[in-house]
């Protein structure tokens, strides 16, 4: 009996005083890690947005920015393109205060990153599209390393980040 | 009883209480980062939908925006449709369900009033209860009030007074039945009184503008109340108070507010509000003219600036035309 307790005990000290101090730590560090993340992308978004294109410089920033922290990410960079076209008397949807259709294309991070690493040239938008960056953490974090390590459902991804927003001006030249 | 045994024993007890402290503050700082979230979120609808308030929604439109020069947006007519289409796109971007019709529905569930305060008055979009003949049943849909005036009953002169975001001034006088439009300066001429004076004619028509809105938003949240209670929502919708220097910012220019409510945060339900901002139509024009041989461009206003002859959209396109910046508004 008194064999029991004493490992009883022992286990707890163990845990008590290293795994769940580490594990707290982990995931306070973890959670810093978010904010910088969430910070990050949004700086980025917003520098897009209010260009209107996305050029390497302002790409390699970004991963930079993210790498920063430690860990390996997955970015995954969206542009929604409005294409508008004109809508003939006969036309399913036509009527005489609606005279043309909006068609949105979807170019993703293989379009994106295939024009600036292949073609060598900005990624140019138009004023309307949408752009949305969406941020996923790839490695494994302290805090998930130390969660499945006490028994607990590891979270697939602690980090994650979403933005997006309208492109709102055509600053090409600069 | 040895002291490890006791320790384990009140550890036993102590553990209960630790992990739930631990959870409620997990809690607390994951919703403190929705809650940033959220405002980030709505900054941006707003501010996207606030832009696509001026895009062109007919002919005439788009020809008075080409003019473009003297801020003719005031006379535009603000494209409604088009901005709460951009403002829930965005919305639902950040959100992640920009794919999910279910969730989207649920959502707009939480945007119970949109405003758009335009020149010389103010649109509402909320939630009306429409008798559909094709079904024969009612339908909740999302709807765009007309346009409401600024107005303002002046005791003293007996004056229906309808404000715009400047000086301009649409008068219906009771007395005689004549109406007018015009600017402060002409009016203080003809009506003496306190209203057009220099002085207090701005306090006055701001505190105009927020009233009429905000009296409005009372009265669409009440409204609102009761459609909630027939879905089944259990929140009760409020306006939150907006801060004065926050009103001041807005009642500058076109301006789309949308206010977001009852979004489940940690335990308690989050509100929030978001203003487009009005940088839409600060696009500011650029004058150039010749001063001593050498071309210069200026801001609008310039004391330099007499004389000129020549207009520019930005910065970049008066410099490529070969325009130096003045050195005295340092444009």
């Amino acid at each position: 009996m008194n064999y029991i307790s004493q490992i009883a005990a022992f286990i707890t000290a163990v845990v008590l005083l290293f795994v769940v101090p580490a594990y707290r730590m982990s995931w306070v560090v973890d959670q810093a890690v978010l904010k910088q993340v969430g910070y990050e992308t949004q700086e980025f978004v917003n520098a897009i947005r209010h260009k209107g294109f996305i050029s390497r410089e302002s790409y390699e920033g970004f991963v930079t920015g993210l790498s920063k922290t430690g860990n390996v990410y997955d970015i995954q960079l969206k542009h929604t393109r409005k294409v508008y076209y004109p809508l003939k008397p006969g036309d399913p949807d036509y009527s005489p205060t609606h005279t043309y259709t909006i068609v949105n294309d979807e170019y993703y991070t293989k379009q994106i990153l295939d024009t600036l690493y292949i073609n060598h040239n900005d990624y140019l938008m138009k004023k309307g599209d949408s752009f949305t960056v969406t941020v996923t953490n790839n490695s494994r974090t302290g805090s998930m390393v130390f969660l499945s390590f006490m028994g607990g459902a590891p979270e697939t991804s602690m980090i994650f980040s979403k933005y997006g927003g309208m492109i709102v001006n055509e600053d090409y030249s600069d | 009883m040895k002291i490890t045994d006791l320790a384990l024993f009140v550890l036993l007890i102590f553990l209960g209480v630790s992990i739930k402290l631990d959870m409620d503050q997990r809690r607390l700082i994951q919703a403190e980062e929705l809650k940033t979230r959220y405002n980030e979120v709505m900054f941006t609808a707003t501010e996207d939908a606030t832009m696509s308030l001026l895009q062109p929604d007919s002919n005439t439109t788009e020809d008075i925006l080409k003019l473009g020069y003297d801020k003719r947006y005031m006379e535009v007519n603000p494209n409604l449709d088009r901005a709460i289409e951009r403002f829930y796109e965005t919305l639902y971007e950040n959100m992640g369900i920009e794919n999910d019709k279910v969730a989207q529905d649920a959502f707009k569930m939480h945007v119970p009033v949109k405003v758009v305060i335009a020149y010389d008055g103010y649109y509402v979009n909320s939630w009306h209860e429409v008798y559909n003949s094709s079904t024969g049943k009612n339908e909740l849909l999302e709807m765009w009030s007309p346009k409401k005036p600024y107005s303002y009953y002046d005791v003293h002169d007996k004056l229906v007074v309808n404000f715009t975001l400047d000086d301009l001034v649409y008068i219906y006088n009771l007395q005689t039945g004549a109406m007018q439009s015009e600017r402060r300066a002409q009016l203080s001429a003809s009506y003496p009184g306190a209203l057009f004076s220099q002085t207090s004619f701005d306090n006055v028509r701001r505190q105009t503008i927020v009233e009429c809105i905000q009296k409005e938003l009372g009265y669409y949240s009440v409204r609102y109340n009761n459609i909630a209670k027939q879905l089944g929502l259990g929140y009760i919708y409020s306006i939150p108070l907006i801060p004065e220097d926050a009103w001041s910012n807005t009642i500058k220019s076109t301006c789309f507010i949308a206010f977001l409510q009852g979004l489940p945060v940690g335990a308690q339900s989050y509100n929030t509000y978001g203003f487009g901002g009005a940088r839409v139509v600060a696009a500011s024009m650029y004058f150039g003219n010749t001063i001593n041989g050498i071309n210069y461009y200026h801001e609008e206003g310039c004391s330099q600036a007499a004389g000129s002859n020549i207009k520019f959209d930005s910065r970049r396109e008066a410099a490529q035309n070969g325009y130096y910046p003045c050195p005295v508004c340092k444009p």
